[in-house]
């Protein structure tokens, strides 16, 4: 059980990636405990996305280890992987929902795919996915028929519907006006705390971060630079943690 | 220097692609629906355009065969040299060319949407894999109904045919009928439909590859269907010249009566 406790559930061991000539993370270490919400923080280009991609096996690494439950990405073989990744939900930038099917359609491909379960169940699922996400009778809307904060709603009960042990959020507050991104920040302490789900989110909405997180750490130019609690972010000396935080820090003062 | 690695890095990717076609052309296939939509996209809602472009190549090829063949006398023959070039050369060719227009570049455009808005992403991280449910159902429906649109082709252009060398310019019916059984052979069928086989397998893989591997937002899946149309198009005539080479050796050596 102690060792159950304090074994990561997703750990990156002196990782580097890169692509092409552009070296993107260059020597990475960084644990995530079961249960825990983690966020992700850094400018534009240090390599978050690149992080929570290696994070799910969508990305091999160049050098060092991704482990998933204890075992390295690379050793699972193909259907292993697969089964693998039925184990995570993704929250996608842009809600990355398929423009071909419908809202219902969306939230039971999924379920369809990797159950037999009738298509009663299916609806019934569907129902409670986007009962979840505070989203009803909008089954049969196209993805782009509705707004984009309800796009990335639509994706969060997509990625729920497989009640998944962890979730990973991409920039999930980027291009949402304020009360559609307090409400996806509610969703996400929401079902952590209701599905008990491990957490990664990946933004540099530094109001979405310290509502959300667990534990913040902070990518520059590919490494990492700072690891800790919210408290302690506000009080670090990293002058590069610093400089990103004081303006999202100034703002919410004002 | 940087243009050489580009392309090795394009080889490693388009043998890394075929070689996952290849292992997952063995079942268990992707669910049914995905094969219907490709069934309707790329058979059912093709058929108009080929009946019009078989049609009217058939009744071209009429009109210019007669005004030569009738220069010295042998009208008569206009019949088989419309049947044989149609299904031969022409049926397979023509409709190629069509379904790289309609499908082909729709195929990579939609593809390329999918990867560029990370759809395709979405599947791996479903667990769902997108050579199974993707790229499969569209190059094993392709290869499958390039041939059978292919037959279509055939029949209306030597249709097409007929019509204007018969009522139009007024050639012999029974002769018109007569020369075209005596030139036609079951291995010009034969012939058609393997090359037709064959384009659709190299038009849904390259449109295919070029889709999946899009990057660089609009602009980039843009150029990813221009590649795709053009490499498709060189493949098809390079591939059909090859195989129109290969394809007479095994008239001369094992069909042809006096080989």
């Amino acid at each position: 059980m102690a060792e159950e406790e304090i074994k990561p559930f997703i750990s990156l061991q002196g990782v580097h990636k890169g692509f092409g000539t552009q070296k993107i993370i260059q020597g990475v270490d960084l644990d995530v405990k079961k249960g825990e919400t983690l966020v992700i923080i850094g400018g534009s280009g240090t390599g978050k996305s690149v992080t929570m991609k290696l994070m799910i096996g969508l990305y091999e690494a160049d050098q060092g280890k991704v482990l998933f439950d204890g075992k390295e990405w690379k050793e699972y073989n193909t259907k292993e992987k697969d089964l693998a990744r039925q184990r995570f939900g993704y929250v996608f930038q842009g809600g990355a929902l398929f423009d071909s099917l419908n809202i219902k359609e969306n939230v039971a491909f999924p379920i369809r795919e990797h159950t037999k379960k009738k298509e009663a169940e299916v609806d019934e699922v569907v129902k409670q996915c986007l009962h979840n996400v505070g989203l009803e009778g909008i089954e049969e809307k196209f993805p782009s028929q509705i707004s984009g904060g309800m796009q990335k709603r639509v994706s969060l009960a997509r990625a729920l519907s497989m009640s998944p042990e962890v979730l990973l959020y991409d920039e999930p507050t980027t291009g949402l006006d304020p009360i559609n991104s307090q409400k996806i920040n509610e969703l996400i302490v929401q079902t952590k705390n209701s599905h008990a789900v491990t957490s990664i989110v990946v933004t540099h909405d530094m109001q979405s971060a310290l509502f959300v997180a667990d534990q913040i750490v902070m990518l520059f130019k590919g490494r990492l630079i700072f690891r800790g609690t919210s408290e302690e972010l506000l009080k670090t000396e990293v002058p590069e943690v610093k400089a990103f935080i004081a303006p999202a820090i100034r703002n919410m003062m004002s | 220097m940087n243009f050489l690695t580009d392309k090795l890095e394009s080889a490693r990717l388009f043998l890394g692609f075929l070689h996952d076609i290849i292992r997952h052309l063995v079942p268990p296939y992707a669910r049914f629906n995905f094969f219907y939509k490709q069934f309707v996209e790329i058979g059912i809602k093709s058929i108009p355009i080929i009946v019009v472009v078989g049609g009217f190549v058939g009744m071209v090829l009429a009109v210019m065969t007669y005004q030569q063949f009738s220069k010295l006398g042998i009208e008569s023959l206009v019949g088989p040299f419309i049947a044989v070039p149609m299904v031969s050369q022409l049926g397979p060719i023509m409709t190629a060319l069509m379904m790289l227009c309609r499908v082909g570049s729709a195929m990579t455009a939609e593809l390329g949407s999918m990867r560029v808005t990370e759809q395709i992403d979405a599947f791996n991280c479903f667990g769902i894999n997108p050579i199974k449910t993707l790229i499969i159902p569209r190059t094993l429906v392709c290869a499958l109904m390039l041939p059978a649109l292919t037959v279509l082709s055939d029949v209306i252009g030597i249709l097409g045919g007929y019509m204007i060398g018969v009522y139009l310019f007024g050639i012999n019916e029974s002769y018109y009928m007569q020369q075209t059984r005596h030139y036609f052979e079951a291995f010009d069928v034969f012939a058609g439909l393997s090359k037709a086989f064959v384009f659709g397998i190299l038009i849904a893989v390259i449109c295919c590859f070029k889709g999946y591997y899009s990057r660089g937002g609009a602009s980039g899946v843009g150029k990813s269907i221009m590649q795709a149309v053009v490499y498709s198009f060189i493949a098809i005539i390079l591939v059909n010249f090859f195989m129109s080479l290969v394809i007479i050796e095994v008239w001369n050596s094992y069909w042809s009566p006096i080989g």
